[in-house]
């Protein structure tokens, strides 16, 4: 082989390793959360643990498929910051990931997606865009509670 | 709209001059006016407007100047961003500004192919939004025929653009605008509180940082225009008007279609997460009219298929342009009949197909797509920092150059506007890095650490292939070689 095909293999391979590289470690470094029934009530606990009143709760069903239905919550905080967030229960895995996949396509322009989604066992919570900072305070109350069944 | 050819190709790959000022504004349109961003911006009521000026302030004032001033100061050279920063800072900046600019659009894609394909299954059957095959198929079909209108080279692809950019992104923001209006002339109640000048102020704080990030990149791809200059038939004075008019459209449409969103629906009624059809289901059902929802849907898949057409076309024009000069392997070097970088074209889409089959059928893993698109939001900033630059760099290295468009102030004025552009994409770059509240401390550095890296990946292989550089490169890759 000469040396400038050499060159030219060596170009195409560091190309595809750097795309390849990146994406496939982030896939690897954050596992996907397994599906399973979520007892109890997260973003009810994640708040009175972090110390967020719920001041007002409704019911509510995304228009999207496998969606079965979740709570309204709105959240305060000491300081009369508010909050809504949205879970929603999913019928399977392939369903809550489709609705993952969705809210993940809604970026703004070339940006993040305007709020913020977790993701604990068969449910979706949705976080709206948080200017009181009370999501830096429950978020963490709810990772922990990821992956516990 | 017409615009045919003034210099009918001879060679086989000289450049069209089929761009007009019309033609160059609705590159610009299309890459940067999406209606996906209204009903998340409608969520801050009234001050969405605070949020759209500081943006246009930061962002799209600074970067329609700098490029109708770069691109009409350097409008014999193709690339764009390439031509710009490569002027200013040699092969290696041009290099890297065009690479981060190409990079990014792969992380991208099918951020915006799901997108499409999500949007175009809530007018066949919403249902078929979970189906991952559907997803995939309909994706690579919105890809690869992207692809193959590009191949077709700037006429077919301007004409693709215009018509597409109204159908798909005008149209459906006038009649959000329309509706609006006539919801408050019908004396409907408006959601919004009375309007009181102290609204428009948002919110500034460590919560709401991140999101300065976004709004500054609202207005990311107002240099599009800029890959056209070769087709472009007067560049020195169609740029500047071109710029002008796109950065009008651009804001009134965004500002105006946001306002009227937040008018008929309750900010705890938009329900982001189940997606942006289904705001738009809502404003339609409340103003009665729920038939206007799967049209509607389609009209903005086309706008989707148009904005991905502008990213996919311009980036990959520039990189062509660096594989010319000889910076990449003769293989990069294909420029088919029409003009069009065919071998950047075809690598580009098997690559976007690749990581598009890994976000499509992997587990869905919602930090993943988090740090994906922070990659992006980095890589952006990269190639608009080194826009801005450019363009005070080479008042001081070319200050006799001629510059049918001046940015006006002399020293002064170069610093104003491109030290405002500087700082809001460093600012960008900076809380980019941020994560949301919900990760957990450990959490948070691993996240920090992974876009650090994974955007050093993305934007350092210029200064490989550089090294890697052979002579032999840029013989056999000439154009003229590869026609003959």
């Amino acid at each position: 082989m000469r040396e400038e095909d050499t060159s030219t293999w060596a170009v195409i391979i560091i190309l595809v390793m750097v795309f390849l590289l990146p994406i496939g470690w982030i896939f690897f470094a954050y596992p996907a959360e397994p599906h399973y029934v979520v007892t109890g009530e997260p973003v009810r606990d994640a708040a009175q643990a972090a110390g967020i009143r719920v001041i007002s709760t409704s019911d509510i069903t995304w228009p999207i498929p496998g969606a079965e239905g979740g709570t309204i919550y709105i959240l305060e905080d000491d300081a009369g910051n508010t909050l809504a967030v949205q879970t929603q229960t999913f019928n399977s895995a392939e369903s809550r990931d489709a609705a993952i996949l969705t809210f993940s396509a809604q970026t703004m322009g070339k940006g993040k997606t305007a709020g913020t989604l977790v993701v604990i066992g068969d449910q979706l919570i949705h976080f709206d865009p948080d200017p009181g900072g009370i999501l830096s305070r429950i978020g963490a109350e709810l990772r922990k509670m990821q992956g516990v069944q | 709209m017409s615009e045919e050819p003034v210099l009918p190709a001879k060679t086989g790959i000289a450049p069209q001059k089929v761009l007009g000022i019309f033609a160059l504004a609705m590159i610009n349109v299309a890459a940067v006016l999406s209606i996906r961003n209204f009903p998340s911006m409608a969520e801050f009521g009234w001050s969405c407007i605070g949020w759209y000026i500081i943006g246009t302030i930061l962002f799209l004032i600074p970067l329609s100047l700098a490029g109708a001033e770069l691109a009409t100061m350097l409008s014999d050279k193709g690339g764009g961003v390439y031509a710009w920063c490569k002027e200013a800072f040699g092969e290696k900046g041009g290099f890297i500004a065009i690479f981060c600019e190409w990079s990014n659009n792969l992380v991208w894609f099918p951020t915006v192919l799901a997108f499409i394909a999500s949007t175009l299954a809530f007018a066949l059957s919403p249902a078929l939004g979970s189906n991952a095959i559907y997803l995939f198929v309909v994706m690579m079909i919105a890809f690869w025929g992207t692809t193959a209108i590009a191949y077709f080279g700037e006429n077919v692809s301007s004409k693709f653009q215009n018509y597409g950019v109204i159908l798909g992104s005008i149209i459906p923001s006038v009649l959000i605008i329309g509706l609006g209006i006539s919801w408050i002339v019908s004396g409907a109640p408006i959601v919004l509180p009375p309007f009181s000048p102290d609204q428009i102020v948002p919110d500034f704080n460590l919560s709401t940082l991140p999101f300065f990030a976004t709004v500054i990149l609202l207005f990311a791809g107002m240099e599009m225009a800029g890959f056209h200059a070769l087709e472009t038939r007067n560049p020195s004075t169609d740029y500047p008007k071109a710029m002008a008019i796109s950065a009008i459209i651009i804001f009134a449409c965004t500002v105006l279609a946001t306002l009227a969103i937040a008018f008929v629906i309750p900010a705890s009624d938009l329900s982001l997460a189940a997606g942006v059809m289904q705001a738009i289901q809502y404003f339609f059902n409340a103003l009665n009219i729920p038939g206007a929802v799967a049209p509607m849907a389609v009209l903005i898949t086309i706008g989707g298929v148009v904005s991905l057409a502008a990213w996919l076309i311009g980036p990959a024009k520039g990189l062509g342009v660096v594989a010319e000069g000889g910076s990449l392997p003769p293989l990069f070097n294909r420029t088919n009949k029409y003009g069009s970088p065919v071998a950047v074209l075809v690598i580009q889409a098997l690559i976007g197909t690749v990581i598009s089959l890994l976000y499509v059928f992997l587990p869905s893993v919602n930090q993943a797509y988090w740090i994906l698109s922070a990659m992006t939001v980095e890589l952006l900033c990269i190639v608009y920092l080194l826009v801005f630059a450019s363009l005070i760099r080479l008042r001081y290295t070319r200050p006799d150059a001629l510059r049918p468009f001046r940015i006006p102030g002399g020293i002064p004025g170069i610093w104003l506007i491109g030290g405002m552009g500087a700082f809001g994409v460093i600012f960008s770059f900076i809380v980019g890095l941020m994560p949301t509240g919900d990760f957990t401390s450990s959490q948070a550095v691993s996240y920090v650490a992974g876009v650090l890296f994974g955007t050093f990946l993305l934007a350092v292989p210029p200064l490989i292939f550089l090294k890697l550089k052979k002579p032999g490169w840029v013989e056999r890759g000439t154009p003229q070689e590869e026609s003959k």
